[in-house]
């Protein structure tokens, strides 16, 4: 098993962080893993991405190119790479945020109402621990406790009430992403 | 004195960070540089841990004076380290030169940046020539070695400083900025204390003999007979230190060469050329001076042609081609400006290739 995961959005939205969450979790679920940040000019405002490969091998490359699960957060990152997730892959965005205004089929399409989760979740901004947790749903292969101890690990005890509600976010993205696949 | 440094040994590392923490537990006592992007962690976790095992950490005014201190603290016996990238590496070659020259150990990082000039701040492998042809003025090289993944480049920190020892020459890992920057699992070794100090080490003479450190040989034949001795140590380098990696090249009709971050997307190409029939694989030089000519050319007896792929402009190529001596031809595909290829970009190359020869 490998799969390549992209994440994008603007700087800010807690793309790196969503990636080295990613990778922290699928290495405590047994996989090898490599984590790979764009790190040219990108600011606050600006978009960025990260790339995040975890494999049951070795890895190769750290650049994915056809990503298997494409995790999108803003409409620039939407125009960039939703035409290049794998035609089996799943890309799943923030339908509050992006418009997909192509008709081309990028893999199977997951939209989830990120911000209005988020929001429900007691902070807005929060959007990205949405998608992660919807992401949860669509790959198996990485349970969602382990998402939730590597989250505990990652975010400092002084911010308690913040890593509250990043927990909540990631159990209602799951959630809404089961209602969205269940028959 | 072992110590513990840092609470994990095993874990995810960023590339810089894990090569900095590799170098503590390798010995190094003493850190000089100037930042520069990619490489920006390893000063930072310098700064941050150097001193807890009593070593030093000094950020200078300049790359030059960064090595200069390094060509100092080396001559006074410390395992030393500095890094920098493209830019800044060029700024040190004038200090590397007379290092080389004076045989003072030590160890220095690249994590190439795409240039010329001042360039950009992305993954490229364009100073493949300076670090491998000399770099600075003068009959000398680096022992340089090149890394393609973050524990890689842990286990080749960690016996850089041993080998800067034992060849009383810089030793210079490799890497770019994919490597400096991305993150993957590591286990780091037992920390370990520092050599004792060598017999040569200018620690003040008290009532011995004064130790002289130097780079200046005013005479023709002291420093032809001071050349001659270095390039005796390169002849043991030859002899004892090449490295390479041979991935799924028996029975390949194509042989891919690729170092560093470069070689391990090229080798997912390789996986996913295989999936279609194609016979191809990989050769992958480690040591990049003194570079794997004869072991190259073993594995292209067989092939039909072999394709070298760089993030520059061609370099290694030329070392390619000095190995295969043409017994087949020698491809090449290369990204720059720091750009990196895609495996899909290489497995496109593999099958122009494949359909001329299969």
């Amino acid at each position: 098993m490998e799969y390549g995961i992209m994440i994008a959005g603007f700087g800010g939205q807690g793309v790196l962080f969503t990636g080295r969450l990613l990778a922290e979790t699928a290495l405590i679920s047994g996989y090898q893993v490599t984590w790979y940040p764009s790190y040219g000019p990108e600011q606050r405002g600006g978009t960025c991405h990260a790339a995040v490969v975890i494999s049951s091998e070795p890895i190769g490359s750290p650049v994915v190119d056809e990503p298997d699960f494409l995790l999108v957060l803003n409409q620039p990152s939407w125009e960039r790479f939703a035409l290049t997730t794998s035609k089996q892959g799943y890309t799943i965005y923030n339908s509050d945020l992006v418009k997909p205004a192509s008709t081309a089929k990028p893999g199977i399409p997951i939209p989830i109402p990120a911000s209005q989760i988020a929001e429900k979740a007691g902070d807005a901004r929060v959007t990205n621990m949405v998608l992660f947790g919807s992401f949860l749903r669509v790959c198996p292969e990485i349970p969602i406790d382990h998402a939730q101890s590597s989250l505990r690990a990652l975010i400092s005890p002084r911010y308690e009430d913040l890593l509250n509600i990043d927990l909540k976010c990631v159990d209602m993205g799951y959630a809404f992403a089961d209602n969205l696949l269940s028959p | 004195m072992a110590q513990s440094i840092g609470e994990q040994s095993m874990g995810l590392m960023k590339g810089n960070e894990a090569i900095a923490e590799a170098a503590i537990r390798a010995g190094c006592r003493a850190y000089f540089g100037y930042p520069i992007t990619p490489q920006n962690e390893i000063p930072e976790y310098m700064a941050k841990h150097l001193p807890k095992v009593g070593g030093v950490f000094l950020q200078a005014e300049s790359e030059l004076a960064a090595i200069n201190m390094v060509y100092g603290a080396g001559g006074a016996g410390v395992h030393v380290m500095t890094s920098s990238s493209s830019p800044g590496i060029s700024l040190k070659q004038e200090g590397l030169s007379y290092i080389a020259c004076a045989e003072v150990p030590c160890v220095v990082v690249n994590m190439m940046r795409s240039g010329p000039g001042l360039g950009g701040i992305l993954p490229a492998q364009g100073d493949y020539f300076q670090a491998t042809k000399g770099g600075g003025h003068g009959d000398y090289h680096l022992l340089v070695l090149a890394p393609s993944t973050i524990q890689e480049a842990v286990d080749l920190t960690y016996e850089a400083f041993d080998l800067a020892r034992r060849y009383r020459n810089p030793v210079m890992i490799l890497g770019d900025g994919l490597l400096g920057q991305m993150m993957e699992s590591v286990t780091l070794p037992q920390p370990k204390a520092p050599l004792p100090k060598p017999p040569w080490a200018t620690t003040g003479c008290g009532d011995g003999e004064p130790r002289v450190i130097n780079s200046l040989y005013i005479q023709g034949d002291v420093m032809e007979e001071r050349t001659k001795r270095i390039f005796a140590k390169y002849a043991k380098m030859k002899q004892n230190e090449i490295r390479f990696e041979n991935y799924k090249t028996d029975g390949a009709k194509i042989i891919l060469a690729a170092y560093g971050s470069t070689a391990r997307i090229a080798k997912t190409a390789v996986d996913k050329a295989r999936t279609r029939g194609i016979k191809v694989g990989l050769f992958r030089p480690i040591s990049l001076y003194p570079f794997p000519y004869d072991e190259l050319s073993e594995v292209a007896t067989e092939a039909k042609a072999v394709l070298t792929v760089e993030m520059s402009m061609g370099q290694m190529v030329e070392d390619v081609r000095l190995a295969v001596e043409g017994r087949c031809p020698v491809r090449f595909y290369g990204r720059s400006g720091g750009i990196v290829p895609t495996p899909q970009e290489i497995l496109q190359q593999i099958q122009a290739i494949w359909s001329h020869i299969a």
